[in-house]
């Protein structure tokens, strides 16, 4: 019953992160990034008999996402604030034109996580595990919900820096 | 001097950071729109930045999950670790460093600088300022002394108003009353009530009183709640539980009790809590009307039993669960649920003797004023023999009532077992969440593989019996009575919802899941479906479960067994063997159940596995040895529990 031939569903699960990380770049909202990323893999998986193994898998895959980016965008034009045609048209050229570059320096980016500090790690993880009550990790820290959002700029800057200056 | 080039990367940076944080405006989305479409600088940093976000939120989301608990005064600095309670579990590759010694902070003095004549560091001005401010506040006094007039009576209210709450509350010396106590509020307290409990649960909770309401969980002796509707539990620090069912108007007067002025309470009180003094009461009482003179009504602090004050009558438990009312007139019920509790008439009050009743369970007393005389008396009902009795459904009992079933699609989801969870699965083979079903092969390697992400999911496996025993849980049971596999698993165990679409993806074999429809054969309750396409085990940490909700006891593993019919859908076994699989159910590695060779022929098969409070590991496996369209699933699994033990 199984086909034996999986490679693509291998090739996802190993790049599934970075699809939704592409998602995220084009559909500013995370819980809209989260469909989005959940149309793209159905997306994926249906067309899995396309895929050329010859031909990259992540282009492919980026291609599949931002077809439903655009769909998402047509279906919820009115209701949230999005990034624009043009905008999205931008970012997305220049991930498939740099995709090499960008993929580079973002397998940096566990280095330079490292070399923050264990309270900036701990904070940073937090945020995350805290996406979107920001404001509800602020009060457990004690500390003013702008403060927390100036830390993590300055931890997410010096990230940004690190992996861009190749460590 | 930054060039235009920085300052966009800079811009570039803060909008980024905007939409990382949720905070974007409309204002700053229409900038971001601008650079990405004019600059490819800009549009490379920002993708690089959002990037490195959702890479960083892909790994880290659902990780840590901190319980707030009593939080650190200090605020955390950039070097400093976050306080415990906000530790994460530490996940992905990254290990944290040790923490380095932090360097001594040496704080020199800064250089005195001159202080100005009106500053309260002056000489001159801190006087200046005491003495202005004491000449304001002696206005404001002598303002308000030739306004209000107060009389000698002050002192005797207020020594009326503590001994009865009840004469306070009559309608001429109400007021009165009710503005001493205000000046009582006023008058600064030399030293704070002591803690003795807190507000454990609250449900839809509206205050009669707004300047009652609790500010903070912790209570205080001498707290009062005036509830307009809605509950509030309150545990008192011996343990006892008080459910206030609003209207209600309650008063803390002790670490054992306190003074309901009207409304409707449940105290629970856990059944050898103070066993000497209990068990001595029980002895001394007899369930009859007894004289009682030496014990004052008011005095519960003084008594290790929890006591209930109304303004006719005195509760004490003697280790149990019974409910008091009190009516606007001051008519008090008590009504036992378990065990026993004494009533006592409010007598001393009248200065008349007190009689004493004791209720065992389904009694309840009523203790009236008698109009014409004024003077109080009890009747004594049992059970609902009465039409007057006080029914135990007039009372509250728990809070909220914990639900009658743990569900194990939602655990396999990613769930505690109390929610509706669906669609997510693991990966058999290495325990890994699957976000989506995958529809492919995955090899076994003979190993146990422990679920970090999920506490109550203890590990999942891929059996061949050919591969010597099979562990079955990180406590190490094994089992080698498995048939021989091919040693791989197809698709995620994976937790799939009781309706679901008929996608073009349904109508590929390969997620066969999906691909068999409703099948409601399995799902009478209509929960959802376990898929274990052979060849996996999955074992759920029962201990775990009740790590989390202690009071809880699982009484029961149940489902329906069964195999989906791939043959509907076109799938022709190659051989007699396909379409056929073993099914088993272990717990701590001891055979429950099992049923070699089930296939689609037959009818699904309702499960039961009992399990004991000892029971710490449920294992659930599907073998077969060819693994092909052998479509087998758990239909609506559940875990029955029982509430305190009580079956």
């Amino acid at each position: 019953m199984a086909s034996s031939s999986s490679s693509v569903n291998e090739l996802f699960v190993q790049h599934q992160r970075d699809i939704f990380a592409f998602i995220l770049t084009l559909v500013p909202d995370r819980n809209d990034a989260e469909d989005v990323y959940q149309q793209t893999c159905l997306a994926l998986l249906e067309k899995q008999s396309d895929y050329d193994p010859q031909r990259e898998f992540l282009p492919w895959a980026f291609g599949f996402a931002l077809n439903e980016v655009r769909r998402f965008r047509r279906a919820h034009y009115r209701e949230r604030l999005q990034l624009n045609d043009e905008a999205i048209d931008s970012l997305a050229d220049v991930q498939f034109k740099s995709a090499k570059r960008l993929n580079a320096q973002l397998e940096l980016l566990l280095e330079c996580l490292r070399s923050l500090s264990a309270a900036k790690q701990e904070l940073l993880m937090q945020s995350y595990a805290y996406h979107g009550r920001l404001k509800e990790l602020a009060g457990i820290l004690q500390i003013d919900v702008n403060t927390l959002y100036k830390r993590l700029e300055r931890i997410r800057r010096s990230l940004l820096e690190c992996i861009e200056r190749g460590q | 001097m930054l060039s235009d080039k920085e300052k966009i990367a800079a811009e570039i940076c803060l909008l980024a950071e905007a939409v990382c944080t949720g905070t974007i405006t409309p204002l700053q989305l229409e900038r971001l729109n601008l650079l990405l479409a004019t600059s490819e600088e800009a549009a490379v940093r920002y993708a690089l930045y959002l990037r490195m976000h959702g890479l960083l939120l892909w790994h880290w989301r659902d990780k840590a999950k901190p319980t707030p608990t009593s939080p650190d005064n200090t605020c955390p600095s950039e070097n400093k670790p976050l306080p415990s309670s906000v530790t994460p579990a530490i996940s992905w590759e990254l290990e944290l460093p040790p923490e380095k010694p932090r360097p001594k902070v040496v704080i020199e003095p800064s250089p005195p600088r001159p202080i100005p004549w009106y500053s309260v560091n002056s000489p001159i001005g801190l006087p200046l300022i005491a003495y202005t401010l004491g000449a304001i506040i002696m206005l404001i006094a002598l303002s308000i002394g030739a306004v209000v007039h107060v009389t000698h009576n002050y002192e005797v209210a207020v020594s009326r108003t503590a001994s009865s709450e009840e004469e306070s509350g009559g309608s001429g010396g109400g007021r009165l009353a009710g503005a001493l106590v205000t000046a009582e509020k006023a008058k600064p307290k030399k030293e704070e009530a002591p803690f003795v409990g807190h507000i454990s649960g609250m449900v839809d909770c509206r205050w009669a009183d707004p300047s009652l309401k609790p500010l903070a969980p912790r209570i205080r002796q001498g707290a009062k709640f005036a509830l307009a509707s809605g509950l509030m539990e309150i545990t008192y620090k011996s343990g006892a539980k008080v459910i206030l069912q609003g209207p209600c108007t309650y008063e803390v007067e002790s670490p054992h009790g306190g003074y309901l002025s009207l409304g409707k309470l449940t105290a629970r009180v856990a059944s050898g809590q103070w066993p000497a003094a209990s068990a001595k009461s029980q002895a001394n009482h007899k369930p009859a009307i007894i004289n009682h003179k030496s014990h004052s009504p008011l005095a519960t602090s003084h008594s290790p039993l929890f006591t209930v004050r109304t303004p006719t009558a005195l509760i004490t438990d003697l280790g149990t669960e019974f409910g008091v009312e009190v009516f606007d007139t001051g008519e008090s019920h008590a009504h036992v649920f378990q065990g026993q509790i004494e009533v006592r008439l409010a007598g001393d009050v009248l200065g008349e003797e007190s009689r004493v009743v004791v209720l065992g369970a389904n009694q309840t007393a009523r203790v009236e004023r008698n109009k014409k005389k004024g003077k109080l008396w009890m009747i004594k009902l049992i059970g609902a023999a009465d039409p007057n009795a006080t029914h135990s459904s007039k009372f509250v009992r728990r809070l909220r009532e914990p639900p009658k079933f743990l569900d194990l699609l939602d655990i396999v989801a990613g769930g505690d077992g109390l929610g509706k969870r669906r669609e997510r699965g693991i990966d058999p083979a290495t325990g890994m969440e699957d976000p989506v079903f995958v529809a492919s092969y995955r090899g076994g390697d003979g190993q146990y593989h422990p679920v970090g992400w999920s506490k109550f999911i203890d590990g999942v496996f891929v059996p061949d019996g050919d591969m010597g025993p099979v562990q079955l849980d990180s406590a190490g049971h094994t089992f080698k009575g498995f048939s021989s596999s091919n040693g791989r698993a197809f698709g995620s165990i994976w937790a799939r919802a009781a309706e679901v679409r008929q996608t073009e993806q349904a109508k590929n074999l390969l997620y066969w899941i999906y691909t068999m429809g409703p099948e409601k054969r399995f799902m009478p309750e209509g929960r959802g479906i376990l898929g274990l396409h052979p060849n996996v085990g999955i074992t759920f940490d029962l201990q775990a479960i009740r790590r989390v909700s202690p009071d809880i006891v699982l009484s029961r593993f149940r489902a329906v067994v069964g195999m989906g019919d791939a043959r509907r859908f076109g799938v022709v076994p190659s051989e007699p063997e396909s379409l056929k699989a073993d099914v088993w159910i272990f717990v701590d590695g001891r055979v429950k159940w099992c049923l070699v060779g089930l296939c689609p022929d037959h009818d699904p098969m309702p499960v039961q596995v009992e399990l004991s409070s000892e029971d710490r590991f449920l294992t659930l496996v599907s073998i077969a040895y060819l693994s092909a369209g052998d479509w087998v699933v758990f239909g609506d699994p559940v875990l029955e529990r029982n509430v305190n033990g009580k079956k």
